[in-house]
């Protein structure tokens, strides 16, 4: 899958470029407005990561024309304008998603994921993760498509992991994602949970890491 | 209206010189009225002289005499006002009229030429001031030469009596007269104040956010004033955008430094150095949140809240919602959004989106299903609950929830200023948010602000 990053930071578009690769991504990289918009045009690309502020031709403007010339690639804003109604300004000149800087790379590689598989046409309340499958509408967990029975915490411990796919969260994370903050609650008591789990999706559903916490792996893009 | 009111100072004038205006012209009238019942009664004086003068008869042993009684009764009747006497110096006679029954006119001894008339003051009868005329003739010149002092006299009682019949008459018509003018004072003094009470509700428009500037069609008079109003207006919309401008630039300026760290940081992390790469990334992280509350503060700071504007909530609620149901999460959640079309809040929009879109994003990293927000509204205030049905929080813990910098998740993103964030517009505001166990299981967050009205002025 090809990506076109737009960033004027050649420290920030490296670290970008190394990640994707990473993940298995094919990067483009330009630096200025004006460029983007040629490469946006004539080249193919399964999403746009585009930063706004940038020398000649700003990132809303790029994407403006995109917009009007028909091109429906997938474009996820970087910003180091963190301001809420810019976000929705971005949003609205028909952005999919949108990143304040400075940014996590789990959360950029996540929301890229997320638009390009929106533009694929998945649908929005279900995802998917290996065998798993995730859907959010009717609470429910399945494995090769069978639907598996999971208790409230269960059920909150696996779409957490499935949300973080591919990052190791630890067990104090997962304690607070999973039970109500500032509960009593038994130091093993997520162990136990995650046991409880594996019996019912299967031992490799969850992946422990030693000493780190636990890790449902992404499926490859 | 009190001392220092301009319409007391005008109306006090007005009263004033509408008072001594119309004492003058009550004087003057009353004045010219007696003059000319004065008049009146000196001519019937001259009436009756001649009709004396034409009565009067010698008799046959050569004392005078006036022949008949006068038409006119009063002369007939004692002390009724109305006298004549007839003083003969060359045979001492004194005839009078039986109106002055005992009593003789003190008429001076002066000179009197014949035909020459003479008007005395005198006392009368019962010592009433009369009015005189008097006037010598001389009867049969050719033959005696008797030469008669005639006065005829006219109590000054009547001409009293007059006057006052007339002050009483006149003086309700006065009273209505200053009323009148009192009344049209009042028009004139708020017809003329008008510009300036427009001035003010312009003023409180701007500052209620119905309108930027006051608009310019004023008087003469007050359209100086208006201008350097509107001026003070600019200067202050300017130095609003330039600390809006200066925050945006030193939002680019520290955030872009900040994302480069984080690349050096996961380039540690590449290289083996995992423990300084996590703790770059966490210091990145806190920083990022300080820069945002920072800058929000700074321009909250700049802007005050003299012009509020009028935000409807409803819009403001969508696209910070269309914009979340775009992230990994987001997509997932179901979003119930219920609020009535006219809530608006006192408030400008960006600050509004800040605030919702905080407490929103809150929701969304928290909710395992649901993200619900409700609205209600009334004429002070606009009530928005925000509800997930994430893990919550244990009743003991929302209090210390919301203080500065404070988050119970040490994990997930975010410095947990955010809550902080929402604090310091509401203060900015008036407004106030608590915190709550929402009935779907997670946080509720309750926020309360000013009440706005749209205007069409806008």
């Amino acid at each position: 899958m090809r990506v076109l990053i737009v960033e004027d930071d050649p420290r920030i578009i490296e670290d970008i470029a190394a990640s994707l690769e990473t993940e298995g991504y094919l990067v483009d990289q330009v630096g200025d407005g004006e460029a983007a918009w040629f490469k946006g045009s004539t080249e193919s690309y399964s999403a746009v990561i585009l930063d706004l502020g940038l020398p000649g031709m700003d990132g809303l403007s790029v994407l403006n024309r995109w917009r009007a010339e028909g091109l429906e690639f997938p474009v996820l804003i970087l910003t180091a304008r963190s301001r809420w109604n810019e976000r929705v300004k971005g949003i609205d000149a028909g952005a999919d998603d949108y990143l304040s800087k400075p940014f996590q790379m789990e959360e950029l590689l996540a929301r890229l994921r997320a638009v390009i598989r929106r533009s694929a046409g998945k649908s929005s309340s279900q995802m998917q993760v290996g065998v798993l499958t995730l859907d959010t509408l009717q609470l429910r967990i399945s494995v090769d498509g069978k639907p598996v029975h999971l208790s409230p915490h269960e059920y909150r411990l696996v779409s957490y992991l499935m949300l973080h796919a591919g990052r190791v969260v630890s067990q104090s994370e997962l304690t607070e994602q999973i039970y109500a903050q500032g509960f009593e609650r038994d130091s093993n008591s997520v162990e136990v949970l995650v046991g409880r789990v594996r019996r019912k999706l299967g031992s490799g559903s969850i992946q422990t890491r030693r000493g780190f916490g636990y890790i449902i792996k992404q499926s490859e893009p | 209206m009190t001392l220092q009111s301009l319409r007391f100072r005008l109306l006090s004038a007005a009263a004033l010189s509408v008072s001594v205006a119309l004492a003058l012209a009550g004087f003057g009238l009353v004045a010219l009225f007696e003059h000319h019942v004065e008049r009146r009664l000196d001519a019937e004086l001259g009436i009756h002289l001649k009709y004396l003068v034409g009565h009067i008869e010698l008799t046959d042993d050569g004392h005078i005499h006036v022949a008949g009684n006068s038409p006119n009764p009063s002369f007939q009747q004692p002390l009724s006002g109305r006298y004549w006497q007839i003083q003969d110096e060359v045979r001492p006679t004194l005839l009078r009229s039986r109106s002055l029954w005992d009593f003789q006119l003190a008429l001076a001894d002066d000179d009197l030429r014949p035909g020459v008339v003479h008007r005395h003051e005198l006392e009368g009868p019962a010592g009433h001031s009369l009015l005189v005329r008097e006037q010598q003739f001389i009867l049969h010149p050719r033959t005696e030469a008797r030469r008669l002092r005639v006065a005829v006299a006219i109590d000054r009682a009547d001409l009293l009596a007059a006057r006052q019949a007339f002050t009483a008459d006149i003086l309700p018509y006065l009273g209505l007269l200053a009323l009148a003018f009192l009344v049209a004072s009042y028009a004139q003094v708020r017809m003329g104040l008008s510009p300036l009470k427009r001035v003010r509700s312009g003023v409180f428009a701007v500052r209620e956010g119905q309108t930027n500037r006051l608009a310019n069609d004023y008087p003469d008079e007050v359209s100086p004033l208006v201008d350097e109003i509107n001026e003070l207006l600019e200067a202050r919309d300017k130095a609003v955008e330039s600390a809006r401008a200066w925050t945006a630039d030193l939002a680019h300026g520290l955030n872009t430094p900040l994302t480069a760290l984080g690349a050096d940081a996961r380039r540690l992390r590449r290289k083996g150095d995992t423990d300084i790469a996590d703790d770059l990334d966490h210091l990145v992280q806190v920083m990022r949140s300080r820069v945002d509350r920072e800058l929000i503060r700074a321009r909250l700071r700049a802007a005050g809240t003299a012009n509020p504007r009028q935000t409807p909530v409803t819009p403001v609620v969508d696209g910070v919602v269309r914009t979340l149901q775009r992230t990994p999460k987001g997509q997932l959640l179901s979003w119930r959004v219920e609020i009535p079309e006219m809530a608006v809040a006192a408030m400008p929009d960006d600050y509004l989106a800040e605030l919702i879109g905080n407490l929103l994003e809150n929701a969304c990293k928290w909710a395992t299903t649901l993200v619900e927000i409700t609205a209600r509204y009334s004429s002070e205030s606009v009530l928005i609950d925000i509800e997930d049905d994430g893990p919550g929080v244990a009743e003991k813990e929302l209090d210390r929830l919301g203080q500065r910098g404070l988050r119970l998740d040490e994990h997930t993103a975010g410095s947990g200023l955010g809550l902080a964030i929402v604090g310091d517009i509401c203060a900015a505001y008036s407004g106030g948010f608590g915190l709550e166990r929402s009935e779907l299981g997670g946080l509720a967050v309750r926020v309360r602000l000013p009440s706005g009205v749209l205007s069409d002025a806008r």
